[in-house]
């Protein structure tokens, strides 16, 4: 399943292009890497909640040529406000990456964006705001 | 084997011996006219007349928004391991799309045999 670790350094890769966003560093969330703490700078941890079968087809070709099925994917991007900040600017920067995810909906076969309401977090003593979008995406097509 | 059933995953789909992709369902029907000849004057049925058509629904997706469009139908098998089904004298009946705001176009594609036949090699 390495075609959804690449849809979603995609997604990462298209918010990256957004200056307004230039400032937050992109981490993954549950690597070898323990997340900083207290936080330091704008930070985002990245991860996939659950992957599962949502298209399926007869013979299971996609098309003429394809055999393949539709999977969809729940991606999070938790967005921490450096310590220091107090959550200051945080539904900014979390708008942003909503707006971005929107406009790019289609090329990043995004089906869905949502975002949580601000919490905290005493791990890492920091505020935070969940945005969460599902994208769907071929997992194994082949040609035939 | 302790299970042997069809399955959706195992059927190919041909129309005009190219494999149709896409497929979300297919659905296939028999239905049967019956014509009563009834005896002169007495109104008793004495004859029957049967007459069979095949109906095969396909809900599909399709990256055109008219699939089958300028096709010539000539024929739908629908195979599975060593047995395929054959229609013949196709025709479409009805064509429909479901157009949902987001995700794919969803066609449904009434096809019209009036004849069948069974292949088991």
């Amino acid at each position: 399943m390495n075609r959804i670790k690449a849809e979603v350094d995609r997604i990462v890769a298209r918010l990256k292009e957004n200056s307004a966003l230039s400032g937050i560093r992109f981490v993954r969330e549950y690597s070898s890497n323990q997340l900083e703490s207290p936080i330091d700078g704008w930070l985002a941890a990245v991860c996939i909640t659950d992957v599962k079968l949502s298209k399926s087809y007869v013979g299971g070709y996609m098309s003429s040529s394809i055999r393949g099925e539709v999977y969809s994917a729940g991606v999070e991007i938790r967005l921490f406000a450096p310590a220091e900040e107090n959550g200051s600017g945080l539904s900014e920067l979390a708008g942003e990456i909503i707006s971005t995810l929107s406009e790019s909906k289609n090329e990043l076969n995004i089906s869905s964006v949502t975002a949580s309401a601000i919490g905290f977090d005493p791990n890492s003593d920091a505020v935070y705001r969940t945005v969460s979008c599902k994208l769907e995406f071929c997992a194994s097509g082949e040609a035939v | 084997m302790p299970f042997d059933f069809v399955k959706g995953s195992e059927v190919k789909i041909r129309v005009n011996g190219e494999i149709l992709g896409g497929v979300h369902s297919a659905e296939i029907a028999d239905k049967s006219t019956v014509k009563k000849i009834e005896e002169y004057l007495s109104d008793i049925p004495v004859a029957e007349q049967k007459n069979t058509v095949y109906k095969i629904k396909l809900t599909l997706e399709s990256g055109s928004l008219a699939p089958l469009e300028g096709v010539e139908l000539e024929s739908v098998q629908i195979s599975c391991g060593n047995t395929s089904v054959s229609f013949g004298e196709c025709s479409t009946e009805s064509i429909s799309v479901k157009i949902p705001p987001d995700g794919a176009a969803l066609h449904t594609v009434t096809i019209e045999a009036r004849r069948r036949s069974v292949e088991n090699e």
